[in-house]
């Protein structure tokens, strides 16, 4: 979104240490939603205690709510930030605020409801349902705070409000849960405070960096229209986050699946770097590159320079491609090599190692299929980015699905999905960056009001150009 | 693109008319004329076809439709501009439109044709069969990867160094309109007559050729020209937001003069007779690419009777000395230049006592119309001159002494030919057959004398001059009021125009039935 580009770059002009809270910035973005669930299911058992029959309520409440969380949010903080994108585009930021609380108040009601009905479902009592509702819509609104607040806010704030909430969340949890005797209640008020707390900075950040004089009239509803493409691009690609586990527990389940389970989420921490230069080279080398090709369509570039604009858009998602695939890479290879020492010094199962490299190649590839989404989003390719990510949903289910029938490990199938899912995104990216001219000229609408028609003989003035401008938005892995 | 008809019958009309931003929803010269042409051949069924700029541009009907127009339809360059909450419903349908089409690279034949209308110069019966192709949608031009791929070929032929924005636009705001007229319904009539070239002349030309009918053009003012005027005097080349550059511009306005003068010349072919008002303009039109043996003249008329029935309230002296009464009557828009008039009044009356009034329809250029007002009041003008909207025959010309012309294109003003009839002498600009018609045609013509003075186009000294000439000569004028009223009355009688055409549609409907045809 306008404006982090050159915060981050003022930071990463500053040194080391403010290269580190840029990408810091870059990574609480892109991985915070997965870091933070991984991390609450983590600290489960060392807050409650791994012997407590607490353990699994626990794990159930916080896993639905979480799950809701993400599927509800992904959709609706892609059509807000976009939302919020436009307005800022047109100079209308007045029409955002107003939209914005709604959209969040919003969510905050579908997730506390999807979440209550959930946890009811799966056989909770109605109070744990209640802590479930609240973590589920506090979570929510703050993933679609996070969304609209990185291009707004400093990165410095957004990575204040998320590390403060996260230490707030991880602290009360546990002098509840352990010191005060809580169990579970305690421990679903710890990290609601931390959640709440992350959402109240990024509100007031938000709303500071907006205009008072809110316009009320705005409308969001609209957007949801205008977006439905890119907020089911948004859900299939969240979704496919967790449709590999579902496929192994219907389809293998017992150790196989549990294995399948931790070692994918292990393995999606490989990802946090990847991600995190992603972003900051999106909102720098890239953004600059995109701003200038469409200001020079708008300014009046003859057909020989757009040409030379579009190949060098093409050039740079070359660039960020390759980028991308190296820093992941490197990861991977790594983590790769040491996968058996990890995995004695964490005590895991030799079993779980295979599972483990598999799933390291699907965490890879899935981050580069998401840089595609996201390059998808930038180029207003919306219909492109939900077939991409639909096929990344449908690749990963169906090729895990079939590994797991075939007896071979589930994240063979995962793995393969995940990179053939990407492979295709990427075939659109080109192919859609290679056509952004045609695409961006042929998609304007003819006959907007720009000023009245000249001679009342079909030469009309050339309205305002209508193009694609780089959202900021994220989908929330 | 739902046309608004109005249907008084469903049977097949004899003539469908095709007029363009004019009767019955413009008042003026042509709409008069076409208005007196429909009431005077009450055997003559008439369809007519009114193409205008997009719905809501006209208000209402200026003229009661005669009983023998037995259907109007109303034709569009293009839909509605959407405005306010309708923007992003038009830019949802654009974005299905552009995916609809976005895999369709197949040629079309009506694609063929725009493309040969730019890069050729042949206009033959296969251009107009291209054209008539009907298989291009409004939508799949808009948003087809094909006619992106031949906006592409124009623009690095015909505008290489030119903003490709500004030539996108102006690629899709020339031939919408014409994508989207040749989508329309065609009346089926024994004739079709177009009263212009441009869009209607085109349209007319196809639906002609399409159902193998004749096509009588009749031009009042030179369409092709009068837009080349007007292009260069534009200043629509400039986008909101920022200049366009010299070069754009340039290029732009040349494709724009070409595209019109092309529509012409294809009117001009498939037309069976080519109609002018005067020889001057039948002259241009034979250079611009009419046949000369399909060109006929055929002047505009007045009924006479009817008009000197209408004068007797006139109570002007023409040799009166008093303060002199000048007189503009026509639209308030700026290919009358009523600047020039305006400029001629300020002028003239530093040298006498003189009082103007703008006589005429204001409300078609409101723009220009505020522009002329402030230009009065900006010289001091404001007790001088004065805008009246539109006055009946009987106080039009009792009110006036001299008749100003000052316009940039004119084909045969039907004013001049009323002020002739009320004796009143005319300053005219020399354009179209405004010298014919205060000079003579003819040599027994010219041997009448003049009953006005013609003077230079956008030359306000030049009017002021002749205004301040007539004024100081009173004999001067009663001989131009004389000699006015004795050559309508010989050589401008509205029977002979009546009697003209119903020869030419008689002439049409026998040459379709024998098989006679054009391209």
């Amino acid at each position: 979104m306008a404006g982090i580009g050159w915060r981050l770059e003022r930071l990463i002009d500053a040194g080391v240490a403010g290269a580190t809270v840029a990408y810091a910035t870059g990574a609480a973005v892109m991985t915070l939603p997965w870091v933070l669930t991984t991390c609450v299911l983590l600290s489960l058992s060392a807050l409650i205690g791994s012997g407590r029959t607490d353990l699994a309520l626990a794990a159930v409440l916080v896993n639905t709510a979480f799950a809701v969380a993400m599927l509800v949010a992904g959709p609706i903080q892609i059509v807000i930030s976009r939302y919020a994108a436009d307005r800022l585009y047109e100079g209308r930021s007045r029409a955002i605020a107003a939209p914005f609380c709604r959209g969040l108040g919003a969510t905050s009601v579908i997730c506390a409801v999807l979440a209550a009905v959930a946890l009811v479902a799966l056989g909770l009592p109605p109070r744990a349902s209640l802590w479930g509702a609240a973590l589920s819509a506090a979570v929510g609104a703050q993933w679609t705070a996070l969304a609209v607040g990185n291009g707004l806010c400093a990165p410095t704030l957004v990575l204040g409000a998320v590390g403060a909430g996260a230490v707030l969340s991880l602290l009360v949890a546990a002098l509840l849960a352990t010191v005060a005797g809580l169990g579970v209640p305690g421990y679903a008020f710890g990290l609601l405070s931390g959640q709440v707390l992350t959402l109240a900075m990024l509100l007031v950040g938000i709303l500071r960096a907006l205009p008072e004089d809110s316009d009320e009239n705005a409308r969001l509803s609209p957007a949801f229209r205008d977006y439905a493409l890119l907020a089911g691009a948004g859900l299939a690609f969240n979704a496919s986050l967790w449709v590999d586990k579902l496929a192994a527990r219907f389809l293998v389940g017992g150790e196989t699946e549990a294995l399948h389970a931790t070692a994918s989420t292990i393995a999606w921490f490989s990802t946090i770097p990847c991600l995190a230069w992603v972003f900051v080279e999106l909102e720098t080398t890239f953004h600059r590159r995109f701003r200038e090709f469409f200001l020079a369509l708008e300014g009046g570039a003859t057909l020989a320079e757009l040409q030379r604009g579009v190949a060098g858009l093409v050039d740079e998602a070359r660039r960020l491609l390759l980028g991308a695939a190296s820093v992941q890479a490197a990861v991977t290879l790594f983590l790769e090599l040491a996968a058996d020492p990890m995995a004695r010094r964490l005590g895991l199962p030799v079993d779980a190692i295979l599972p483990y490299r598999f799933l390291l190649v699907a965490a890879g590839a899935l981050a580069l299929g998401l840089l595609g989404l996201i390059l998808l989003y930038y180029f207003d390719l919306r219909r492109d980015a939900f077939f991409a990510a639909s096929g990344i949903f449908l690749g990963i289910a169906v090729l895990t699905a079939a590994a797991s029938v075939s007896g071979v490990a589930p994240g063979a199938g995962t793995a393969l999905g995940c990179t053939l899912g990407a492979a295709l995104t990427w075939r659109r990216v080109f192919r859609g960056v290679a056509g952004v001219l045609e695409h961006t000229l042929l998609g304007q609408p003819f006959g907007v009001a720009s000023g009245p028609p000249r001679d009342g003989r079909g030469t009309a003035r050339r309205p305002q150009m209508r193009v694609a401008r780089g959202s900021g938005n994220r989908a929330s892995a | 693109m739902p046309p608004v008809e109005a249907q008084r019958d469903t049977a097949p009309a004899d003539v469908c008319l095709v007029l363009e931003g004019t009767y019955p929803y413009v008042q003026g010269g042509v709409s008069t004329w076409v208005h007196d042409l429909i009431g005077s051949l009450p055997e003559t069924r008439f369809a007519l076809v009114h193409i205008g700029p997009e719905p809501g541009a006209y208000k209402r009907r200026r003229y009661a439709l005669p009983a023998n127009a037995v259907s109007l339809r109303d034709l569009y360059c293009r839909e509605s501009t959407a405005r306010g909450g309708e923007v992003a419903a038009r830019l949802r349908s654009a974005l299905a439109a552009r995916h609809r089409h976005a895999r369709v690279r197949g040629s079309s034949r009506v694609l063929d044709g725009i493309r040969r209308l730019h890069l050729e110069d042949t206009i033959d019966a296969s251009l107009l069969d291209d054209l008539a192709g009907g298989d291009l949608p409004v939508g799949a031009f808009l948003h087809g990867q094909a006619a992106f791929d031949l906006a592409m070929e124009l623009y690095e032929r015909l505008a290489p160094g030119a903003a490709l924005v500004d030539f996108f636009w102006h690629f899709r705001s020339m031939h919408a309109p014409l994508v989207r007229l040749l989508e329309a319904p065609q009346p089926a009539a024994d004739t079709y007559h177009a009263v212009c070239t441009g869009y209607a002349g085109m349209l007319a030309a196809i639906w002609s050729r399409r159902a193998g009918r004749p096509l009588l053009l009749t031009e009042h003012g030179l369409y092709a020209r009068e837009r080349k005027l007007e292009l260069d005097r534009a200043d629509w080349f400039r986008g909101p937001g920022r200049t366009v550059d010299d070069s754009t511009a340039s290029a732009l306005r040349a494709m724009w003069i070409r595209f019109f003068r092309i529509l012409a010349r294809c009117a001009y072919t498939r037309a069976a007779t080519v109609v002018s008002l005067c020889e001057a303009n039948r002259a241009k039109q034979i250079a611009d690419g009419a046949p000369a043996e399909r060109t006929v003249v055929v002047p505009n008329g007045i009924d006479l009777e009817r008009l000197l029935g209408a004068y007797p309230a006139r109570r002007v002296d023409p040799t009166s000395t008093k303060r002199m009464r000048v007189g503009f009557v026509g639209r308030l828009v700026p290919i009358k230049d009523v600047v020039t008039f305006i400029r001629a009044v300020f002028l003239a009356q530093q040298g006498i006592e003189l009082e103007a009034k703008v006589i005429g329809p204001i409300d078609e250029d409101r723009q220009y119309a505020l522009r002329c007002r402030r230009l009065v009041t900006k010289l001091g003008l404001a007790h001088r001159v004065h805008f009246v909207d539109a006055l009946p025959l009987d106080r039009l010309y009792s009110e006036i002494d001299v008749l100003v012309l000052t316009s940039f294109s004119e084909a045969q003003p039907l004013v001049i030919l009323e002020a002739g009839a009320a004796g009143i002498p005319v300053v005219a600009s020399d354009v179209g057959a405004c010298r014919e018609l205060l000079e003579g045609g003819s040599d027994v013509d010219r041997g009448i004398g003049p009953s006005g003075i013609v003077t230079r186009l956008a030359a306000p000294e030049e009017t002021a001059a002749a205004i301040l000439r007539l004024a100081r000569d009173p004999e001067l004028r009663r001989a131009m009021a004389a000699a006015g009223q004795r050559r309508v009355a010989t050589f401008y009688r509205k029977n002979a125009t009546i009697a003209a055409y119903r020869a030419l549609y008689l002439e049409g409907s026998w040459q379709a039935s024998a098989g006679v045809s054009s391209a």
